[in-house]
């Protein structure tokens, strides 16, 4: 059953192709900003809908849209953040498994293509692969600072719209530096090998992991849909 | 000076449950409702939360329709706990306006 998140979630992205090229970053700083909340997807999206509704109808009356909010874009969505149903336990342990076990397959998965695993793989059919210290403080730096990242970035969606040079210069010299340090640290500690694992086993494990939090999701996404209806 | 977002959100909460409960409707019709009977300064941003509080709190339930403008609308309806709450809150308004009423033509000594 495919889920009915990502459907609202295609729905409105065709929904924004509509909206002038103003309104359009309106709303991306706004949803953006609900992002940064404890609103559930499946309510963030719907709100999102609304609000592409008002935005809209408001281009077709030819007025702005802070006619038709105001001009507090920020207060209106910490009024909805106040007012909306908020995550529970669950759904926030499930949010933050998805991206842990997405953002750690990938590196796993990017660690087998650019080590001598993959040399060991192809020449020699060894499935061996060598965890390394480096590798594990690299993945936990990596996934630490995407969630810092991703945190940052939604939290401060209507100040970092605004383009401030200053803000900017130093987002990127802070993402390279860490970055840097990441490369440094998993080069550096190459050889501190701590176990040899089959390659295949973690794979297995965190392609399942994926797709039983994915149906989980989706299962979830259905259900609230069903309740909402 | 007085600050008015206290009062104005409980009372306009029990507005919009009398709009919704004469008619479905939606959030920009309730709204021209609104400034139509002198609430003025009311923009639908100021009760687009209260819908979706309203709608939390299973008062109203909201359902997309197509409209006539192009993008689909959501219109609301009251739901049996909103027709609840409605009555308590006019039996409520009803006490409490006699009294405000009351207090606010004393006459300074």
């Amino acid at each position: 059953m495919a889920n009915q998140l990502e459907k609202l979630r295609k729905e409105n992205n065709l929904l924004d192709k509509q909206l002038s090229k103003e309104n359009n970053t309106i709303m991306m700083d706004m949803v953006c900003y609900l992002r940064s909340s404890d609103l559930c997807d499946y309510d963030i999206e719907i709100i999102r809908k609304e609000l592409t509704g008002m935005a809209l109808e408001a281009q077709l009356r030819n007025e702005k849209f802070s006619d038709a909010v105001g001009d507090d874009y920020k207060a209106l969505c910490d009024e909805l953040m106040k007012n909306g149903r908020q995550k529970t336990l669950n759904e926030k342990a499930l949010e933050i498994l998805y991206v842990l076990v997405f953002g750690v397959g990938t590196l796993y998965l990017v660690e087998i293509l650019f080590s001598s695993t993959i040399i060991n793989i192809v020449k020699f059919g060894q499935f061996t692969m060598p965890i390394t210290s480096g590798f594990l403080v690299s993945t936990f730096i990596a996934v630490v600072m995407a969630f810092s990242v991703y945190n940052y970035f939604t939290k401060n969606s209507f100040e970092l719209s605004n383009h401030n040079r200053k803000t900017q210069i130093k987002f990127i010299i802070a993402f390279t530096v860490v970055w840097t340090a990441v490369l440094l640290i998993r080069v550096f500690m190459e050889n501190t090998v701590l176990w040899s694992v089959n390659c295949l086993y973690p794979a297995a494990f965190l392609a399942l992991a994926f797709v039983l939090i994915k149906r989980l999701e989706d299962r979830h996404a259905n259900n609230l849909l069903k309740f909402n209806r | 000076m007085f600050d008015k977002s206290q009062l104005m959100r409980g009372t306009l909460e029990g507005c919009i449950l009398k709009i919704i409960s004469l008619e479905v409707t939606y959030g920009y019709e309730i709204m021209l409702k609104l400034t139509g009977y002198g609430f003025n300064d009311i923009r639908e941003g100021t009760i687009y939360p209260l819908l979706v509080r309203l709608e939390k709190k299973d008062l109203i339930c909201g359902e997309f329709k197509p409209s006539p403008l192009g993008p689909s609308r959501k219109y609301y309806f009251i739901t049996k706990r909103g027709k609840e709450a409605l009555n308590s809150f006019e039996a409520y308004w009803q006490s409490i306006s006699v009294a405000v009423t009351k207090i606010l033509s004393l006459e300074v000594k």
